[in-house]
């Protein structure tokens, strides 16, 4: 091999070698290490190991110490399918109101940045926004009672599934927002004038033109949004009530700190694992169809 | 075929800040006539078309569609469709739900839009294409479906907006006939906007020459050819000679222009003595002699041949360096290379036109030129 072909091969390997390193050590190791916990058992103060699918089992079927935890695997889905379903309800007119309504590229631009700053301030800043404004003396509170629709504050707001999910829409709409934008701004405007030279006004337009192809923007967005509120154990744990509106990752994140059992986190941080890669799976999956088409 | 969708433009008025891009246009266009707006870019046309269509806004003047004013309805409800410049094909649809878009807006029952489709599909020769994807076909075909899918609902004036340009040269002078043909099929008015002439002279019924946001000059394709009144049509329809120069005396019918290569014969009306003007004169009309020809002072060299085709072209320097085009199919009668030539030409065929940039002898003062050289 000559000096020249040995220098392309060390570049080559050299260039790939520090994103494999930092993706072995933090993604591949730890994940199989998840993967040999959730088959072991968690014996008294330390985990043996010995292989059991109990932990599997129990997260299915339940065992002495309480039930299995698929309902409230159920439970977050249905929460991040409505937080997910509000966020594009809110995002897509936010987009195609900048996109198509306002015609100053400079004001485009100002408004889209207004709709991603959200994404600047902490996560834990804008959860506890939401508390001061939810809280029992909080913001919405003293409005309404100002107002004079209740004489005393109500505590309906915080610490319900209510006030989980207002939060989550709030911190995931910006994710959301970005790929819808990004989506209706390479939409030809000449696609939309031949629409309208053919006949068809603006809601015609908006459901056979604007939508179908857009579909990709708002497939990629509703995977960022879903897949973030499924794993989000900060908003329930802040905002949500004491059990209904638990999430499942409250309960991973518990195995590993106060409850102390970690195969049985490792058992289901892999069923969620397997679950969320198969609805990615899914979306990608239209995406792609999409994608061709517009090849 | 009924022949409809006669088209008239009333003092049509746009512009954007201090660019006057639609300047008080009139114009007219029967019904069932093929008119192609012919102009370099930046001449309005385009801006023109979409006037028509109904995506640009006037800033004063009206559009009638037999004899209706159009200007208050929005693209959707006017009774004209575009061919837009790069197909614009729905890409999530295919070849049948492109066409089918049109008649779907108009509520017309399956059958009855099946068999249009197939009605379309059949007047492009794209019969079987139904399943295609766009992305699936070259860019002759998605140009044909363009046009399917705009003549699909018959509407009475359709808009082509450079249809052509995307395509190959070869597909492109097909797609000439072709498209002349639909016209004639149908009976509709096409108005075309192209900056190619070849294409406007071929196809059109009526040529509008653009420039600068007003029309230069409109008529049918001969006439623009053979009587330009501008050197600005003379020099964009067809290939052609161009010298500047000066009214002379005149000579029987024709008038002598003086020029700095020397002198010549022309024909032109209404021209004062000592007027500096443009001729034009067509490649194919310049002969060529080895002795003087009377009336004519034109000699110089041949420097190099052209070939285009059929069409072979001598190229001769005069004195001055001006280069005059002589042209002959299959370079038959040409003089040869470096051959001393006197030109020369009928004066009926070299046209006398107003010089854009007005008496120059008068505004600067100028000496007179010497009456013989």
């Amino acid at each position: 091999m000559s000096t020249k072909r040995k220098m392309f091969h060390f570049l080559r390997y050299g260039i790939l070698a520090p994103s494999c390193i930092w993706l072995i050590v933090f993604l591949v190791i730890p994940y199989f290490n998840l993967f040999l916990y959730s088959f072991w058992k968690n014996g008294a103060f330390k985990v043996e190991k010995t292989f059991t699918l109990n932990n599997y089992i129990r997260f299915f079927a339940g065992d002495s110490s309480g039930s299995g935890h698929v309902m409230i695997l159920l439970q977050t889905l249905r929460t991040s399918l409505i937080v997910t379903v509000i966020a594009i309800i809110i995002s897509f007119p936010l987009a195609y109101f900048i996109i198509y309504a306002v015609k100053k590229a400079r004001s485009k631009k100002i408004l889209y940045m207004m709709t991603i700053i959200p994404l600047w301030v902490s996560y834990i800043m804008r959860a506890y926004a939401w508390k001061i404004i939810l809280g029992t003396n909080g913001i919405l509170n003293s409005f309404l009672i100002w107002l004079g629709v209740t004489s005393k504050p109500l505590d309906i707001f915080l610490y319900s599934d209510a006030s989980v999910i207002i939060a989550m829409v709030h911190i995931y709409t910006p994710y959301v927002m970005m790929p819808i934008y990004t989506s209706l701004e390479q939409i030809p405007h000449s696609l939309i004038e031949a629409s309208r030279d053919l006949g068809c006004g603006g809601a015609r337009t908006l459901g056979k033109i604007i939508i179908p192809l857009s579909l990709p923007g708002i497939v990629t967005g509703a995977t960022y949004a879903f897949a973030l509120s499924m794993g989000d154990f900060l908003a329930p744990s802040l905002l949500g009530g004491t059990t209904s509106s638990t999430k499942i990752a409250n309960i991973v994140q518990m195995q590993f700190g106060t409850s102390d059992n970690w195969p049985y986190g490792a058992a289901m941080g892999m069923i969620i694992l397997v679950f969320v890669i198969v609805l990615m799976e899914i979306t990608g999956k239209i995406e792609k169809h999409y994608a061709n088409l517009n090849g | 075929m009924e022949k409809k969708g006669a088209i008239e433009l009333i003092d049509l008025d746009k512009s954007y800040g201090d660019n006057h891009v639609v300047d008080h246009i009139n114009f007219s266009v029967e019904k069932g006539e093929f008119v192609s707006f012919l102009g370099p870019s930046g001449c309005g046309k385009t801006t023109l078309l979409r006037m028509i269509a109904g995506f640009e806004t006037l800033d004063g003047g009206d559009i009638r569609l037999d004899g209706v004013s159009i200007i208050k309805l929005p693209p959707e409800k006017r009774n004209v469709h575009t061919v837009f410049q790069h197909y614009s094909l729905f890409p999530h649809m295919n070849v049948y739900d492109n066409i089918a878009y049109g008649l779907k807006a108009e509520h017309v029952g399956r059958s009855k839009i099946q068999e249009a489709v197939k009605e379309a599909l059949k007047i492009v020769s794209l019969e079987g294409f139904e399943e295609r994807m766009p992305s699936q076909m070259s860019g002759g075909q998605k140009q044909r479906v363009a046009i399917a899918r705009a003549i699909v609902t018959h509407p009475s004036v359709l808009l082509l907006d450079e249809p052509l340009t995307a395509l190959d040269m070869k597909l492109r002078k097909d797609m000439r006939y072709k498209l002349r043909e639909i016209q004639q099929q149908l009976g509709i008015t096409f108005i075309y906007v192209t900056h190619d002439q070849e294409e406007a002279m071929i196809m059109s019924d009526k040529i509008v020459v653009l420039q600068g946001g007003h029309i230069e000059q409109q008529g049918i394709p001969q006439e623009l050819y053979k009587n330009p009144k501008t050197a600005f049509v003379s020099d964009f329809i067809g290939e052609t000679n161009e010298f500047d120069g000066m009214v002379g005396d005149p000579k029987g019918d024709a008038i002598r222009i003086l020029c700095e290569s020397g002198d010549f014969l022309a024909t032109g009306f209404s021209f004062e003595k000592d007027e500096f003007v443009n001729v034009s004169i067509r490649p194919h009309r310049v002969q060529w002699s080895e002795e003087k020809v009377p009336g004519f002072h034109l000699h110089g060299h041949v420097t190099d041949f052209i070939y285009t085709g059929s069409l072979v072209t001598a190229v001769v320097m005069l004195r001055n360096g001006r280069r005059v085009r002589v042209s002959r199919l299959g370079g038959r009668g040409l003089p040869k290379l470096n051959q001393i030539v006197h030109l020369f030409w009928n004066p009926k065929y070299a046209i006398v036109m107003k010089n854009p940039v007005g008496d120059v002898a008068k505004m600067t003062g100028m000496v007179k030129f010497p009456e013989k050289i």
